[in-house]
């Protein structure tokens, strides 16, 4: 089976606005993507749009994976098919344990229709093994997992956390939005070698890395650079693009975009 | 279980209004004292109007209809040298003399209908006796269940602490959901001398159509008393409790932890009172409401401080969650000062649920259902998760699940 995330001609608007455009993409299954843009180009927006926030309005397109239109799908399902967003602003939920959250998380995931959850449920010492694991994989105290789910966090503690999430969750394809933003340089380098442990033992794994800046892609090589502005791909190469845009900014693209246009 | 099969049932209220309490009187082997307090309090019963409470459904309500009968399902406690833990009858019987002073506070801070008729006739409850220097680690449960459609039943919990003592009572009210009204009408006298400390968990849980009025108090009248009080209102149709804790020993400390969840038709009000009286007392309320369907939650706490209750520190806040567009909660938190060396604060939030943190938790695969679940459960495990008896948290939780 095809694993790829396909995005077709994908227009959306966020209270009346149109902030997509068209957006043409393919990430596939076990590459790594990044997408470049300048604030306001609609990086976030595709990030939301994917996981299926209410306020993002699809008008147009189309998004397949593993044989499903994923904007059919309520938010929840499109977890369970295995996709994972990591949140540029991950939200806290006061009384909710980190780990009462990721057990019923997973539990969800093996949840069948029509079979008694507790007979899907994951066993709690296998569990706890998993999660001992993957806390150790992302140099985390076990603490981390006793409290409220970003209640207080910094915001390095909350990068880690969502990516605490995606190694829990196993999914097969993740969009990272900005997980580089708000990091000081050891908390990027730790949030980076967690998503590259997790992709070593995952190499099925597609990710689709958001992104302003080329500092992330430094700990995180692409396979694929597409930029995004005014809501549509412009450009799309290897990882030399990157190098490019870090040094060059991104005025240049727009000159030549809108040259093209005129 | 106590032995309640040797008092005799009593006759309706209204009919009691006709034949009048003194046939029932004279069958009771009680302290003077007591007899006199019922006939009082009959009195008062007659001479007073229904309470004007204006968040509190009372249309409809008449004391008329009810049977008084008995209260107490369970009292479990393996026992402990000294330490006195009675039905009421027999301990009025065996120790009148360790109750004398304390039975009846509660009816006396908050005289209404309610409590006068409480006073009046009731029959059973639990009296909880802890010496001098003695700490107990079992927890004492008491469960009061009302046992049909139509009954009044007047449990009546008093807790006696004496000094450097420590002690937890967990009293339950339970029901099934019943067919048309039923009463209870509780009362708790607790009294925490000189350094003792209590840990006290009222839990109301009943079914469907039962009310739910009294009043609870508690005597801080040791110094360096500690209180640690959770109260949880969850079922019946109708709620208004009364409560307050007296800090009147100097350098006495309250913690006062609420749950209030209304749906369906629930109108649950709870009323507390911190009274600052003694000097450097320290008081902290924090309830959690949650209201969905026509549900009417409602805290009305004041934080009283009187004159010369100087170095009182205290803060009442009510948190309200809303589930439904019909749902209504009132959060009135007051503060009276008539002291000037003090810090007190209050205050109340109330709004719907996040749909930020739904979408969040529904992002990693949780059904919708689940996601709210989770969120109101996160709103009040703040209180709830601070329940020290583990069945009866558990308990709680599920209750509390069943509603979302």
């Amino acid at each position: 089976m095809n694993n790829d995330l396909v995005i077709k001609n994908l227009h959306v608007e966020v209270d009346g606005q149109e902030i997509l455009k068209g957006i043409d993409l393919t990430v596939e299954q076990g590459k790594i993507h990044a997408i470049m843009g300048p604030n306001g180009s609609g990086k976030s927006t595709l990030a939301y749009t994917l996981a299926g926030h209410p306020r993002y309005e699809v008008t147009e397109g189309e998004v397949w994976y593993k044989g499903q239109n994923v904007l059919d799908l309520e938010p929840d399902e499109r977890a369970r098919l295995g996709l994972f967003l990591a949140f540029q602003y991950p939200v806290a939920v006061a009384g909710v344990s980190v780990a009462n959250f990721l057990r019923a998380a997973i539990n969800a995931h093996r949840a069948e229709e029509g079979v008694d959850p507790r007979k899907t449920a994951i066993p709690v010492a296998e569990f706890r093994k998993k999660l001992r694991e993957r806390l150790q994989l992302l140099n985390m105290d076990e603490s981390f997992a006793r409290r409220y789910l970003n209640e207080g966090f910094s915001g390095g503690e909350k990068k880690r956390l969502e990516i605490l999430q995606m190694a829990m969750l196993e999914p097969s394809m993740a969009v990272m939005d900005e997980t580089d933003s708000g990091l000081d340089i050891d908390a990027l380098r730790i949030v980076a070698n967690g998503i590259n442990s997790i992709k070593e033992q995952r190499p099925e794994m597609g990710i689709l890395l958001i992104t302003h800046y080329q500092r992330l892609l430094n700990y995180i090589k692409p396979d694929v650079v597409h930029v995004l502005m005014d809501g549509r791909i412009v450009r799309e190469g290897g990882p030399e693009l990157a190098l490019e845009l870090e040094e060059k900014g991104y005025d240049w693209i727009r000159e030549e975009v809108i040259g093209h246009a005129s | 279980m106590p032995a309640n099969q040797e008092l005799p049932q009593l006759p309706a209220v209204g009919e009691l209004l006709t034949s009048g309490l003194d046939k029932v009187l004279a069958g009771r082997t009680e302290p003077a004292w007591l007899t006199d307090n019922r006939r009082n309090a009959w009195k008062a019963f007659q001479a007073m109007e229904m309470p004007f409470w204006r968040r509190t459904n009372l249309r409809q309500f008449s004391f008329d209809l009810f049977r008084p009968t008995f209260g107490i399902a369970e009292i479990r406690f393996t026992g402990q040298e000294g330490v006195i833990v009675r039905d009421m009858q027999s301990a009025l019987r065996e120790r009148p003399d360790l109750m004398d002073d304390a039975l009846g506070v509660s009816l006396d801070a908050r005289p209404n209908k309610f409590t006068a008729l409480h006073g009046a006739l009731w029959q059973d409850g639990v009296f909880v006796y802890v010496p001098k220097n003695v700490v107990v680690e079992e927890p004492i449960r008491i469960v009061y269940r009302l046992p049909e459609a139509g009954a009044a039943i007047f449990p009546h919990t008093l807790v006696v602490a004496e000094p450097n003592s420590s002690v937890t009572v967990v009293e339950e009210f339970v029901s099934d959901d019943l067919s048309d009204p039923a009463l209870c009408i509780p009362a708790a006298d607790i009294i925490v001398n000189d350094n003792a400390e209590v840990r006290f968990l009222s839990v109301q849980s009943f079914g469907r159509n039962a009310f739910h009025i009294g009043s609870q108090f508690v005597s801080m009248r040791g110094k360096d008393s500690r209180i640690w009080w959770l109260t949880a209102a969850l079922g019946g149709r109708v709620q208004h409790l009364e409560m307050e804790i007296y800090l009147g020993g100097n350098g006495s400390h309250a913690d006062w932890l609420g749950v209030n969840y209304a749906n369906e038709q629930q109108n649950l009000v709870y009323a507390p009172i911190i009274r600052h009286v003694g000097l450097h007392t320290e008081g902290s309320v924090n309830f959690r409401s949650v209201v969905d369907d026509e549900g009417y939650a409602v805290f009305d706490g004041l934080i009283k401080i009187e004159k010369g209750a100087q170095g009182t520190n205290s803060d009442l806040r009510d948190n309200a969650l809303h589930l439904g567009p019909k749902a209504r909660s009132d959060s009135i938190p007051g503060l009276e000062i008539d002291a000037n060396d003090v810090k007190a604060g209050h205050g109340s939030t109330s709004g719907p649920i996040d749909p930020e943190q739904v979408f969040y938790l529904r992002s990693r695969g949780l059904p919708e259902a689940e996601a709210l679940r989770m969120v109101v459960m996160g709103f009040i495990s703040e209180v709830v998760d601070q329940i020290p008896v583990e069945d009866l948290h558990d308990r709680v939780v599920d209750l509390i699940a069943a509603k979302i």
